[in-house]
């Protein structure tokens, strides 16, 4: 094609230096905007760490963070104020990854993990452990979460259980992509009313735990917890970037995708369960905390596009500073009171989604 | 819900003979007295305003109740009055009897052991099954009057609403509401009886706290509120401190509602308590709270690097424990003020309460309840 | 160069589509797939480059059969422009840079972007290759995905239907373009087509597909009444004038 080129190239066209420096620019826009949500965080994440009932001044917080102080000041820096604004910043990354990645791979909008019935066998799970392997237990004090341990890996293995379901149905049936969102869905509601049940089974004290646990709270959060959604969060940010140029090309269609040589039957299998692992590990530390996996991508697409080489990192991003700034108000605006931030999350988030339903809807209209 | 309630009072046929043979009795009772109390019918009915305002038609001599949500049970024991009591909710006592230990948290059940023995009738869902039980008056701590209505003429059985919310600070509204139940249930020395007591109760307290020269500041934590809470969730309502003259650290729910509500580490922190209490229904899981940041507490809060942290008796348990309340009133005088409070023990206070609110004739012994409650004013052995 | 497909077979759901099915393409060729609908076209033509994967049979290119292949080493030999895509939310510059996906490994090189540059040139789309693809009308879309395949710069092209969204114009500046890549040079191309008179001045070779079996294949001297009768069971004419052969319903 290349011997061709110089008789082909038509008049009056400019030649494709412009097209290569407009494109530059393009992508040097949106790297400066992640940039930009970097310096955001940053700053949002040393807000966060100054605000708070005890006066502490920026340049303390500064001096603690960066000596890992842990004396004085330090204390409070460091073992109060630092494991939430971690966790905002973990969960709120992971949600909002594993909903890109999900949405991706499904090549549905509205995918998430509350769309693949993750959410509600989490819930499920957790009300299992919190009915079931505490019964017996004779004690005298009313203690449910005592272990938070054992709640957190009963939510675990039912979340994950449900994906390998919706997963083992794709394999052997070769369902679409519209059929797992169905299938998703379908899976969901028997689990909601596995958790119905297991309200009707619990008792009073019970039935409140298990209440309280599907209030997602990062206030729950303590370093083993951290540790652990981290050394989850950071091999599948690093695997599922590794592959945005497969999700790209999965974006213009299926068969498209095949013709450019990706896997994509693989490539969704490893999406859905990496997205489900790490969904499935934040909701079980830290409860069902909503709108998280949809409003971080779908913000991070109206910005920067469908690019997952820039959606993969945008969109993180995002959902860790929605999240952080949530928590901070949640920990904040009531002082002394705690408000949860799952519940602040779906006050500011649904009304926000909607309107970027609309606002997309009038674009592609 | 009502499939699996009505299922769990049918399956078992000790229960439906229970009822069959009740109703037996009852039906024979009922015609008995119908027939003798032709005469006197306009007599026999008067009309009294409940807790909630309604006005309730009900019968002179209330022989047999049922009582129906948290704390309406309990406020019948106080009265003396469970004998007339006829059968008990599922939820929130038949079947929580069978299979759990905190059964034993509400106190009034340590006080009537009897009623563990009652047919659970299920919940004010189960229509037929209070129908069929006949009871003279329905006693119901719900709040909503429309349902409270609708209960009423579902049944026909007269609905009478307590209020169950009712602290000690609403002495006046609660001194009314045992007055007013015990005119119905024919208890009305009783009623005095409470009223006086506990009258002289506070009278004592309020006289001991005003010797309180250095007002301690203390924090509540682990309270309950519809379900088991941690370390976090305090109040800034808590009535030993307020009627002890000590400062809580943390201010009311701001929302205004005074009821319980989580706080975060750093706010606790902030308030730098001298003391903690903890309510001992919940104190495993406030002692994972503590463990999880015991560095950070013992370092920045007093009330934990001087250890000064104890338990009190169970306050909240299908409603408010009202008498361990105040004991923990006299407790929490006696471990932050003990010059005040010397001439008192908690063991013979904590006795003399539980005589008062459950009658004489109860007699629980202070140990005994420690033992079935796992719960005690004693400091917390966390540090160890 | 030369493409080989021996004895091809697919079935789906036990029902055969493709049955027995053998042709070669030579380099500087463009065969056109030509046949009623429900023929078997596409799912001749997804066979090729295993988007498909055949059940009996041999695709092999230069001898080598492309069931031993990776998938990335068959798109780097074979494009694909499908009839369809999914518009997605991203640059038609991103999209055709796709096209590379096969040649990079962890990102596009200057050289991939040079291939991009100039297949966008070449096909004259300078004004929209900065446009967001889901704002694109349909006929741009599929010029996109013409140029993506170009970009891809592999020896064989499949083109399903690549001007059904083109009007008349453009339709005719397309495929002049397209044979101005394949002629001459050692690269082919095989399409499936409806228009039998677009595919007939700008194709080489013609294969006729009757319900899943191949009813003839040949150059220009094939296409007679007869064949067209038994392929679509329509009468024509068939008017030859010099190199240009035009098929007129009666």
């Amino acid at each position: 094609m290349r011997d061709r080129d110089s008789d082909t190239s038509q008049p009056g066209n400019p030649s494709f230096a412009p097209v290569h420096v407009l494109y530059r620019g393009y992508l040097q826009k949106k790297v400066q905007f992640l940039i930009a949500g970097v310096l955001l965080l940053i700053l949002l994440a040393l807000f966060s760490a100054t605000a708070g009932s005890i006066p502490i001044a920026v340049s303390d917080v500064l001096i603690s963070l960066l000596t890992f102080d842990h004396s004085g000041v330090g204390r409070i820096v460091w073992d109060v104020r630092m494991p939430r604004i971690l966790a905002a910043l973990l969960v709120g990354a992971g949600l909002s990854l594993s909903g890109t990645m999900m949405q991706s791979v499904l090549r549905n909008p509205l995918a998430s993990p509350y769309t693949l019935g993750l959410s509600s066998a989490a819930a499920f799970g957790a009300s299992f452990a919190i009915v079931f392997l505490d019964a017996g237990v004779g004690t005298t004090s009313t203690i449910l979460i005592n272990d938070t341990f054992t709640v957190a890996a009963s939510a675990f293995i039912f979340s994950i259980l449900s994906t390998l379901t919706i997963l083992l149905l794709t394999l052997l049936t070769r369902i679409t992509a519209e059929s797992m969102v169905l299938a998703g869905i379908a899976i969901g509601s028997i689990f909601s009313a596995g958790l119905t049940l297991m309200q009707y089974l619990a008792n009073s004290i019970q039935l409140a735990s298990i209440v309280s646990w599907t209030f997602g709270d990062l206030g729950r959060a303590n370093w083993q917890f951290l540790l652990i959604t981290f050394i989850v969060l950071l091999p599948i940010a690093l695997v599922s970037f590794f592959y945005r140029w497969d999700f790209n090309a999965m974006d213009t269609g299926e068969e498209t995708a095949k013709g450019l040589g990706v896997r994509t039957g693989a490539v969704r299998i490893l999406g859905m369960l990496s997205a489900s692992v790490l969904s499935a590990i934040v909701v079980s530390f830290f409860g069902t905390i909503a709108f998280i996996g949809l409003l971080g991508p779908h913000i991070a697409r109206r910005i920067l596009g469908g690019d997952h080489r820039f959606l993969l990192v945008g969109s993180p991003l995002i959902g860790a500073i929605i999240l952080l700034i949530a928590d901070t108000a949640a920990r904040t605006i009531l002082s002394p009171m705690v408000l949860p931030v799952g519940i602040l999350t779906s006050l500011m988030g649904g009304p926000l989604f909607i309107y970027l339903l609309i606002a997309t809807r009038g674009r592609r209209g | 819900m009502i499939f699996i309630q009505r299922s769990r009072v049918l399956r078992t046929p000790f229960t439906v003979l229970l009822l069959i043979l009740f109703l037996a009795v009852v039906g024979t009772l009922d015609l008995f007295a119908s027939a003798q109390s032709e005469e006197v019918t306009e007599e026999s009915f008067i009309t009294v305003t409940d807790m909630r305002g309604r006005s309730v038609r009900l019968p002179q001599k209330v022989e047999s109740l049922i009582a129906l949500e948290a704390g309406s049970l309990r406020l019948v024991s106080y009265l003396d009055a469970t004998e007339k009591v006829i059968a008990v909710e599922d939820a929130g006592h038949g079947r929580e009897k069978s299979d759990y230990g905190f059964f034993q948290l509400a106190t009034y059940r340590l006080a009537q052991p009897g009623l563990r023995d009652l047919p659970s009738i299920g919940s004010s869902e189960n229509v037929e099954g209070l129908i069929s039980a006949d009871p003279d008056l329905i006693i119901s701590s719900q709040r909503d009057i429309g349902q409270l209505n609708h209960l009423q003429e579902t049944l026909g059985i007269p609905v009478f609403a307590v209020d169950v919310d009712l602290e000690l600070y609403d002495t006046d509204l609660f001194y009314r509401q045992l007055e007013i139940l015990g005119s119905i249930l024919d208890r009305s020395e009783r009623a005095d009886e409470l009223v006086t007591g506990i009258k002289d109760a506070l009278e004592d307290i309020a006289m001991r706290s005003q010797k309180v020269s250095e007002p301690s500041r203390a924090y509540a934590g682990g309270m309950m509120y519809y379900g088991p809470a941690d370390l976090l969730r305090t109040t800034g309502d808590y009535l030993p401190f307020d009627l002890t003259g000590t400062r809580n650290v943390m201010p009311t729910n701001p929302t205004g509602n005074r009821q319980p509500y989580m706080t975060s580490l750093e706010d606790l922190i902030a308030s730098a308590p001298e003391a903690v209490f903890i309510d001992a229904a919940n104190v495993n899981l406030s002692r994972s709270g503590f463990s999880d940041n015991r560095d950070v507490l013992e370092e920045l809060v007093p009330a934990f690097s001087e250890r000064e942290v104890y338990t009190t008796f169970v306050y909240k348990y299908y409603g408010t424990n009202w008498e361990n309340q105040l004991i923990n009133v006299y407790a929490v005088g006696k471990i932050l003020y003990p010059e005040v409070f010397a001439d008192i023990s908690i063991e013979g206070k904590a006795e003399e309460i539980w005589d008062l609110f459950f009658t004489a004739d109860t007699d629980l012994d202070h140990d005994t309840v420690v033992k079935t409650q796992g719960a005690g004013v004693k400091r917390v052995d966390w540090f160890e | 160069m030369i493409f080989t497909i021996n004895g091809l077979q697919f079935s789906y759901r036990s029902k055969s589509v493709i049955h027995d099915t053998s042709f070669e393409v030579r380099e500087g060729e463009i065969l056109a797939i030509l046949g009623r609908n429900g023929a078997g076209k596409t799912t001749l033509l997804k066979c090729l480059n295993r988007v498909l994967h055949p059940q009996g049979g041999r695709v092999e290119l230069d001898g080598r059969d492309l069931k031993g292949m990776r998938p990335v080493e068959i798109a780097r030999r074979i494009g694909w422009v499908p009839q369809r895509g999914e518009l997605s939310r991203m640059k038609v510059y991103d999209v055709i840079l796709l096209g590379r996906k096969p040649h990079f490994r962890w990102e596009p090189a200057v050289g991939d972007f040079r291939h991009v540059e100039e297949a966008i040139r070449f096909m004259g789309i300078e004004d929209i290759a900065l446009r967001y693809v889901d704002e694109l009308s349909g006929g741009e879309f599929q010029l996109v995905q013409i140029v993506r395949a170009l970009a891809q710069d592999p020896r064989i092209i499949l083109f399903d239907e690549p001007t059904s969204s083109l009007d008349i114009l453009n339709q005719h500046t397309l495929m002049k373009k397209l044979q101005s890549v394949i002629h001459d040079s050692t690269r082919a191309a095989v399409m499936v087509m409806h228009d039998i008179n677009l595919a007939l001045r700008y194709s080489d070779k013609f294969l006729f597909l009757s319900d899943g079996h191949v009813s003839a294949i040949g150059d220009h001297s094939i296409i007679t009444p007869e064949l067209i009768r038994e392929v679509y069971g329509i009468d024509v004419r068939v008017i030859k004038d010099g190199h240009d052969t035009l098929v007129v319903p009666l």
